[in-house]
C-alpha cells in the first residue's frame, strides 16, 4: 500500500501500522543499552508483560483500579477521530489485560470466555499496531478521576516490545541518528555550521544586526534546539539567536549534541536517559553554567524531568528558552512590536507536554500577549490542549492519513475562535502541522497558517 | 435464631470484615511493592507546587468533586456526583447503627428524623444516580463495547443494595435501633448471640443486610477497589521526579549576560 494513502475505515484502524524496524537496526540499537534480542520473542514479550504488570506501579494500577467509565474516550483524540475502540486509552489497555488474564487460573481454565487471550504472534503484532497509534499526549491521564496515565502504559508496552525485537523503525532510525551524530537529523558538523551561517546572514538582511553565534566554544550558556529549527524552522532558530544576542546572553551551540528532542521517551527509557546523558556530557565538557532549552514539547518533557536533574546535580543550571524571553519583557532588555506580527488573529495552542505534567503554560501566554495584536485562546487550551496529532513519534509517510484525521480536533479549535495563524512552541507539533495543514485547508476551505513562538518573537524584536 | 442466621450474621460478619480489611491490605501492599515506576512526573500537580500536601488536596479534590470528569459526557458527571455523594451521606447515616445517637446527644426521634428525610433524600440521590451510570453503560456502544461483568455485578449489585435500603427506609420501616444495630454492635464485640436480635427481623432486612457483607467482601477483588487507588497513584499521590526551581531566571539572565 502506498505510504499515507491507507484508507481510515472508521471504527477499525487495525491495518494502519508503521513500518517496522528491521532485527539488525534494533540489534545496534540494544547493543548500545547492554540489551540482546531474545531468542523467543513471544515468550519474552509475555514473561516481561506480566513482569511489569505486576511490578510496575504506573501499569499495575492501570489494570487494577480502571472502572471502565469511558471518560478517557472522550479526552481521547485518537478514539474520537477515528471511533476503534482498540485505538483509545481504555481499548489499548484491555488488550493487554487480556493478556495478563491469560495467566491467571480464572484465564487459564475459561480462555476466551472470561476475556483472556494467549501471546500469540498476531496478537501481539496487533498489540504493537495500537500501541504504535497512541501521541502519547496523556489527555487520558488528566481526565482520568484516578489519574491513570494511559501514556504511561504505552511508553511501558513499547519498551517491552522494543525489548522483544520490536520497535518502529522512524523511531529506531531517529535514535540510532541522535545517538550517533548529536542529533536526530543525522546533520554533519560542516552543515550545522553553514546552517547557523545562513541564520546569521538572514538576520543581518532581515533586522540589520549583526550577530554573535559560537559553535563548540566556551561560553556561559548551551543552546539546545531540537535539530528540526535548523533545517526546518528556521525562523524559530533566529528567534532564538536574535533574542539571546540582543539581552547579551554569551551562549554557544554544540556539533556533538545539537538535539533537544528526544527520542527515547517514545521508546524506551534507557535511550531516553543514554540521549540525556550526552547532553550532560556535552555541557560538562564545554563548561558551560547553562542550559537553555528551545521550542520542543517531548523534549522538555525528557530534559526537565531527567536530563536537567542531572544537569543541576553538576551545578548546572537549566531553563526553557521561555523563561528567559519573559524576564527580559518584564525588566526591559528587550524592546517588542507586536505590529510586525500584523493583524491577523493568532492562537496559541499547547504542546501536550509543556501543557500537562510540564509547568510551562503562562509563560508563552505572556510572550504572545506582547508579540502580537490580536491574540485568542483556543477553547481546549492548557492541560485541555488537543495533541497536534504527530506525537509518540507518529510523523511518518504510512501514517498520515491517520494523522490527518487526528489534527481535526486541533484545527476545528482554531476555527471556533477565527484564528488565522496557530502557534505552536513544539518541533513535533510544527512538522505535524506542516504534513497536515494542506489537507485540512483544503478539506475545511481555510488558509491557516501556523509557526513556533519564537518565529513570531523574531519578528517582533527591535534590534 | 437458625443455623442460616448464625452462619451469615454471625460467622458471615466475621467473614466479610476480614476478607475487606485482608483484601485492602493486599490490594495496597501489591501497589507499594510495585516500585518500577514509568512515568516522568505527576499529569496533575505542577512541580512549583508539588509536596505532601498539594498531593493530598488533589486527592481530596478529586473525590469530592469529579473535576477531571468536566471533559465527557454529562451523565457521567452527574450519575457519579449523585451516586457518590448520596451514598456518602447514607453511609455517615449508617454509623448510628454502631454509635448510639444518644452519645453524641441526639435523641432516637431526631435520629428517626434524619434516618428518614436525610438518610432517604441520600438514598434517593444515590439510586437515581446509579440508575443514571447504568442507563449510560448500556445505552452509550462504546461503554458497552469497554465494559466487563464485573462492571456490571458491581453497579446492579450496588442498585439491589440501595433499593432494598429505599424500601426499608421509606415502606416497610423496621424497628433496625433494636434489632439490626443491636445485632451489629454485640456481634462486634464477640457476642454470637447477638444474632438473635436479627433473626426476628422480615427477610427485607435480612436481604439488606446479607448483601452488604457480600459488597464489602466484594470490595477488594474488583473496580470496586477504585477509591483506594487515588491514594497509590503514582500521577496522583506519587512523588516528582524533577522538581526545580525556575525562580532564578532573573538571577540567571544576569549571570550568562556578557
Amino acid at each position: 500500500m502506498e505510504h499515507g494513502k491507507a484508507e481510515l475505515v472508521l471504527g477499525d484502524t487495525s491495518h494502519i501500522k508503521p513500518h517496522w524496524a528491521s532485527p539488525s537496526q534494533i540489534q545496534k540499537l540494544h547493543e548500545r543499552v547492554g540489551l540482546k534480542l531474545p531468542e523467543d520473542q513471544k515468550a519474552h514479550f509475555y514473561r516481561r508483560l506480566l513482569e511489569e504488570a505486576a511490578r510496575n506501579r504506573n501499569v499495575a494500577m492501570a489494570l487494577d483500579v480502571c472502572v471502565h467509565c469511558g471518560a478517557c474516550l472522550d479526552a481521547c483524540h485518537t478514539y474520537q477521530t477515528t471511533r476503534d475502540i482498540y485505538n483509545s486509552p481504555v481499548g489499548r489497555a484491555e488488550l493487554v489485560r487480556r493478556l495478563v488474564k491469560s495467566n491467571r487460573m480464572s484465564g487459564k481454565l475459561l480462555g476466551r470466555l472470561v476475556g483472556a487471550e494467549r501471546p500469540t504472534d498476531e496478537y501481539i503484532e496487533r498489540i504493537a499496531t495500537y500501541y504504535y497509534q497512541c501521541n502519547e499526549c496523556r489527555r487520558c491521564g488528566e481526565v482520568c478521576p484516578f489519574g491513570i496515565d494511559q501514556a504511561d502504559l504505552t511508553r511501558t508496552v513499547r519498551m517491552v516490545l522494543y525489548e522483544s525485537g520490536i520497535a518502529a523503525k522512524y523511531i529506531a532510525t531517529v535514535i540510532d541518528n541522535v545517538e550517533r551524530t548529536g542529533n536526530n537529523l543525522g546533520l554533519p558538523p560542516k552543515a550545522i555550521a553553514k546552517t547557523l551561517e545562513f541564520a546569521k546572514d538572514s538576520i543581518r538582511e532581515e533586522k540589520g544586526i549583526d550577530v554573535k553565534v559560537k559553535l563548540d566554544e566556551p561560553a556561559h550558556a548551551l543552546l539546545l534546539p531540537p535539530s528540526a529549527d535548523l533545517f526546518t524552522n528556521i525562523d524559530t532558530l533566529k528567534g532564538y539567536i536574535l533574542f539571546l544576542n540582543i539581552v547579551g546572553v554569551d551562549f554557544t551551540f554544540s556539533t556533538k549534541m545539537i538535539e533537544l528532542a528526544n527520542f527515547g521517551l517514545f521508546m524506551d527509557e534507557r535511550h531516553m536517559k543514554y540521549i540525556g546523558d550526552m547532553v550532560v556530557k556535552t555541557a560538562t565538557e564545554l563548561g558551560v553554567k547553562a542550559v537553555i532549552a528551545g521550542e520542543c514539547g517531548h523534549g522538555w518533557r525528557a530534559f526537565k524531568n531527567y536530563t536537567a536533574v542531572e544537569l543541576e546535580k553538576r551545578g548546572i543550571a537549566t531553563l526553557h528558552i521561555f523563561h528567559l524571553v519573559v524576564e527580559a519583557i518584564k525588566s526591559g532588555a528587550i524592546k517588542l512590536d507586536p505590529e510586525r506580527n500584523g493583524d491577523v488573529v493568532y492562537t496559541f495552542q499547547d504542546s501536550c507536554n509543556y501543557a500537562r505534567g510540564g509547568d510551562l503554560t503562562e509563560e508563552p501566554r505572556f510572550i504572545m500577549r506582547h508579540v502580537v495584536k490580536n491574540f485568542v485562546e483556543s477553547p481546549n487550551n492548557r492541560e485541555k490542549t488537543w495533541c497536534c496529532g504527530g506525537g509518540g513519534g507518529l510523523l511518518t509517510d504510512e501514517l498520515l492519513r491517520l494523522r490527518i484525521e487526528y489534527a481535526k480536533k486541533w484545527y476545528e479549535d482554531a476555527i471556533a475562535v477565527g484564528a488565522g495563524h496557530v502557534v505552536r512552541a513544539c518541533a513535533i507539533c510544527k512538522a505535524q502541522l506542516n504534513h497536515t495543514i494542506p489537507h485540512l485547508n483544503k478539506a475545511y476551505n481555510r488558509q491557516i497558517t501556523y509557526s513556533g513562538l519564537m518565529d513570531l518573537v523574531y519578528r517582533a524584536l527591535v534590534p | 435464631m437458625s443455623l442460616i442466621d448464625i452462619v451469615i450474621f454471625g460467622v458471615g460478619l466475621y467473614a466479610s470484615l476480614i476478607v475487606l480489611i485482608a483484601g485492602l491490605a493486599v490490594r495496597a501492599a501489591k501497589w507499594v511493592s510495585a516500585k518500577r515506576l514509568t512515568g516522568l512526573y505527576s499529569v496533575s500537580i505542577p512541580s512549583g507546587h508539588y509536596g505532601p500536601s498539594s498531593a493530598a488536596k488533589e486527592v481530596v479534590k478529586r473525590i469530592f468533586t469529579f473535576y477531571t470528569l468536566n471533559l465527557s459526557d454529562r451523565p457521567l458527571l452527574v450519575g457519579s456526583l449523585m451516586f457518590h455523594w448520596g451514598i456518602w451521606i447514607a453511609l455517615l447515616g449508617h454509623l448510628s447503627m454502631v454509635i448510639p445517637p444518644e452519645t453524641i446527644g441526639i435523641s432516637r426521634e431526631l435520629q428517626k428524623a434524619i434516618a428518614l428525610y436525610v438518610g432517604g433524600t441520600s438514598g434517593i440521590l444515590a439510586f437515581i444516580g446509579l440508575l443514571i451510570l447504568f442507563a449510560r453503560r448500556l445505552g452509550r456502544r462504546d461503554v458497552r463495547a469497554i465494559s466487563t461483568a464485573d462492571d456490571y455485578f458491581a453497579l446492579l449489585l450496588l442498585m439491589v443494595l440501595v433499593g432494598l435500603g429505599l424500601a426499608l427506609t421509606f415502606v416497610i420501616k423496621p424497628d433496625y435501633m433494636s434489632t439490626v444495630s443491636k445485632w451489629l454492635r454485640g456481634v462486634l464485640a464477640g457476642d454470637l448471640g447477638a444474632v438473635s436480635y436479627i433473626s426476628v427481623e422480615g427477610p427485607l432486612v435480612k436481604l439488606h443486610v446479607a448483601l452488604a457483607m457480600l459488597f464489602a467482601a466484594y470490595v477488594p477483588w474488583g473496580k470496586m477497589v477504585h477509591p483506594l487507588g487515588l491514594f497509590f497513584m503514582p500521577t496522583v499521590a506519587g512523588r516528582s521526579i524533577g522538581s526545580f526551581m525556575y525562580s532564578h531566571a532573573a538571577s540567571l539572565i544576569r549571570r550568562i549576560t556578557r
